[in-house]
């Protein structure tokens, strides 16, 4: 299913079922995106305004490789990120959003694919616990913000 | 000789048979003995042929069988009652009706009513013209609209109501805006209805099966305007939803407005098909997007 018509307006969208919407429009509103169910796949770049929060309630966000800024992340249930051939997802600080699921990074890639959620290391331990992989690495942030996999088996000390 | 009474259960006035039901078929004719009030059928019956009733009545109660005109008839039955003084057609389970059907109103601002009614199987409109009769223009040209309502209940049936016969328009510049009630599924499979008004799913589910058109005659009338799912009138716990079915590609040109409301906005599709929504989502709600694949 494709949205290529702009949607505006204080409103959010939710996805539902098991398949696939994408949206081909640059769209400006700016209520809550949600991914509850399937994939939200985006066809270009920036096709969601960045101040939308992202909230993720099962399914998965997919960019589709295109980059794309947004509001905080919110994690209500296990969902999945999924980076593709590689881009860049910025969220804006999330440290008060109390994740309650786990969040998987598909597809991605050291130096690829990058992940910044605050420009700084605001994320709790309890958030960073939940971000894995589908191999089960986990996650560090670093100081700038961004969040990268770390080797399985690497102790990594950043704070 | 005095005409033999409707004899279903609950029949409120006293409209009658004017033949004599055999076989559960009425080749003969209806007649009311005086309006205002409703012709109530509630028997195991096919009225075949159905001689215009006179006078007419405002409303049909239909709860049961079937309602039809033998083909080459012409016969209508004008229904005129207001929402306001309840629904002018009243389905109940199974019912499968066909004749032409006015819901005869021409007066700016009126509301007319539909009404499915039944918990199990779902009710059909086969045949005859559905005339949606409304008003026109004023005198400086503006457009003026009643409202016909589809309130359909939610049934067993994965459809409640379906209506195959074309939604047309009386006279042929009035104005109707249509509008969906009820917690279940309405579907609208007749692909080039001509009634020119906004569309508006308040409630419940609508399902159709071709694409929808900005202007021109569409599943969804000749109209340009948004289609608005969920209104002010959309209540905690409903579940406006707009969604295609079948198996081809479908095309939704016209703009979506999500109104200000308190339920549950959906649009999307039920089916393993490429559904495109090509115009603007005016979104002050939010909005579930449903895709089935």
């Amino acid at each position: 299913m494709t949205v290529s018509g702009v949607a505006s307006g204080a409103g959010g969208l939710t996805k539902s079922g098991p398949g696939v919407v994408v949206l081909t429009a640059a769209n400006t509103y700016t209520g809550v995106t949600d991914v509850a169910e399937g994939t939200l796949r985006l066809a270009a770049a920036e096709r969601i305004a960045n101040t939308s929060k992202l909230r993720l309630s099962g399914g998965t966000f997919d960019p589709a490789g295109f980059d794309q800024s947004m509001g905080p992340l919110d994690v209500d249930a296990n969902a999945t990120l999924d980076f593709g051939a590689g881009c860049t997802l910025t969220f804006a600080d999330s440290a008060s959003q109390i994740w309650e699921g786990t969040l998987q990074l598909r597809n991605w890639k050291r130096g690829v694919s990058h992940l910044f959620i605050g420009e700084s290391a605001t994320l709790s331990e309890t958030q960073l616990a939940k971000i894995t992989s589908p191999s089960g690495q986990t996650a560090a942030q670093l100081p700038d913000g961004e969040v990268i996999l770390l080797p399985q088996g690497t102790l990594m000390l950043l704070r | 000789m005095p005409l033999p009474r409707c004899q279903s259960p609950g029949c409120r006035t006293p409209y009658s048979l004017r033949s004599t039901v055999a076989a559960g078929r009425d080749r003969g004719g209806l007649a009311c003995e005086a309006p205002p009030g409703s012709l109530r059928l509630a028997l195991h019956l096919t009225v075949v042929r159905a001689a215009r009733s006179r006078p007419p009545p405002y409303s049909f109660v239909l709860m049961e069988g079937r309602f039809l005109t033998e083909p080459g008839s012409v016969h209508q039955h004008n229904l005129r009652s207001l929402a306001s003084q309840g629904p002018a057609l009243v389905l109940g389970d199974g019912v499968e009706l066909g004749f032409n059907t006015p819901m005869e109103n021409y007066n700016n601002g009126d509301e007319m009513m539909v009404q499915y009614v039944g918990t199990q199987s779902c009710a059909r409109i086969t045949a005859g013209m559905w005339l949606l009769c409304g008003p026109t223009t004023n005198s400086v040209g503006t457009r003026l609209y009643n409202t016909h309502i589809f309130d359909v209940n939610d049934g067993a049936d994965e459809v409640d109501l379906e209506i195959s016969s074309p939604i047309g328009i009386y006279t042929s510049i009035a104005n109707s805006h249509v509008r969906k009630s009820g917690a279940g599924t309405l579907r609208l499979k007749h692909g080039s209805n001509t009634f020119r008004g906004t569309t508006i799913i308040r409630n419940g589910r609508l399902l159709v099966a071709s694409n929808v058109p900005k202007g021109g005659n569409s599943v969804l009338g000749n109209c340009t305007a948004d289609v608005v799912i969920g209104d002010a009138g959309t209540q905690p716990g409903d579940a406006p939803t707009f969604v295609f079915e079948g198996s081809a590609s479908r095309t939704f040109a016209r703009g979506v407005s999500v109104g200000p409301c308190l339920g549950s906005p959906t649009l999307g599709s039920i089916s393993n098909i490429n559904a495109t929504f090509s115009g603007a989502l005016t979104l002050n709600s939010r909005l579930r997007l449903f895709s089935a694949s």
